[in-house]
């Protein structure tokens, strides 16, 4: 698994295509895909939308360690700024970040861009088990 | 040694603020500047509660002026967190509505506690990382706390930013276990 992390619009897509050799259209949308195609497939990019419309996220990600370990996650950091007034968004909030938590633990592979800029967060040859 | 702890929201912050104290064999004690009121203040004690629990920290329920603390010499002490304290200096005086600048004299609690212990590790936020804009109470508070976080860096010995359970040296470096 591999885990591309960092604020809006800092490159994660194009470090993905250029590092990975994925284009952009093979790339599966967060925002609107099913849990059966993001089980199957090779990347996916608003991961952090996917984790606000899945009410059993948790499950979700527990599949994608098991089924699908080789997939390419992209996420947006959406954890540091000020507590949403809205339960929703601070559920969503919080979840973003004790699911990314726990897929990082699982991922080989784990980078950070910041202005198109890597910062490689994690870098082992095999997935770590806990 | 102080050591600066700081993340986004369910960044294993805490989990890696207290990993510092594994093998510190003196007394600690651990500074809770959350207020205990609301479900997610009470949920958030209770979860920071049990992950302390047989890690023999002494706790301290201390909201504002963290520098009426008797620390005893030799002691570890981890501080959770400076955004929440910062807000309570900002916006719970009651008799004088909001305090204007709490950078200084949060830095200087800080300051004081840092000198006063052996092992000194405090925990902050980064909350100016969403790009709202917010009413003017809360924007003073951004800043604030923006602020009080660069004076600590400045003072600290190490710096950590957690990514999603990953420390990240910013500033120094110590051996985590």
């Amino acid at each position: 698994m591999i885990i591309i992390t960092g604020g809006a619009y800092q490159g994660k897509k194009d470090y993905v295509e250029k590092t990975y050799n994925i284009s952009k259209c093979q790339m599966l949308n967060g925002k609107e895909c099913s849990t059966e195609d993001l089980i199957q497939t090779k990347c996916v990019y608003n991961f952090h939308f996917f984790i606000k419309r899945d009410s059993d996220i948790f499950n979700t990600a527990k599949r994608l360690v098991s089924e699908n370990p080789d997939i390419i996650i992209i996420t947006d950091e959406i954890g540091s700024g000020i507590i949403p007034l809205d339960k929703n968004e601070r559920i969503w909030r919080e979840n973003t970040g004790k699911i990314c938590c726990y897929l990082v633990r699982y991922a080989e592979t784990v980078v950070r861009l910041n202005c198109g800029l890597p910062l490689i967060l994690k870098n082992v040859g095999k997935e770590i088990k806990k | 040694m102080f050591i600066l702890v700081t993340g986004g929201s369910k960044c294993r912050k805490s989990a890696i603020a207290e990993s510092l104290f594994n093998n510190f064999r003196y007394r600690k004690f651990y500074i809770a500047t959350m207020m205990p009121y609301g479900d997610d203040a009470e949920k958030t004690i209770k979860r920071h509660h049990k992950m302390r629990m047989g890690k023999g920290f002494e706790t301290i329920e201390k909201y504002t002026d963290v520098n009426n603390i008797n620390i005893p010499e030799k002691c570890g002490v981890l501080l959770e967190c400076i955004g929440n304290l910062c807000a309570n200096e900002m916006f719970n005086d009651m008799c004088n509505n909001i305090l204007k600048n709490p950078i200084e004299k949060i830095t200087e609690n800080i300051k004081y506690i840092s000198q006063k212990s052996e092992l000194f590790v405090a925990v902050t936020n980064e909350v100016g990382s969403d790009g709202t804009e917010y009413s003017p109470e809360t924007m003073e508070y951004i800043k604030n706390l923006g602020k009080i976080n660069c004076n600590l860096t400045s003072i600290a010995d190490v710096v950590i930013e957690c990514i999603y359970g990953i420390p990240v040296f910013i500033k120094g470096d110590v051996k985590l276990c």
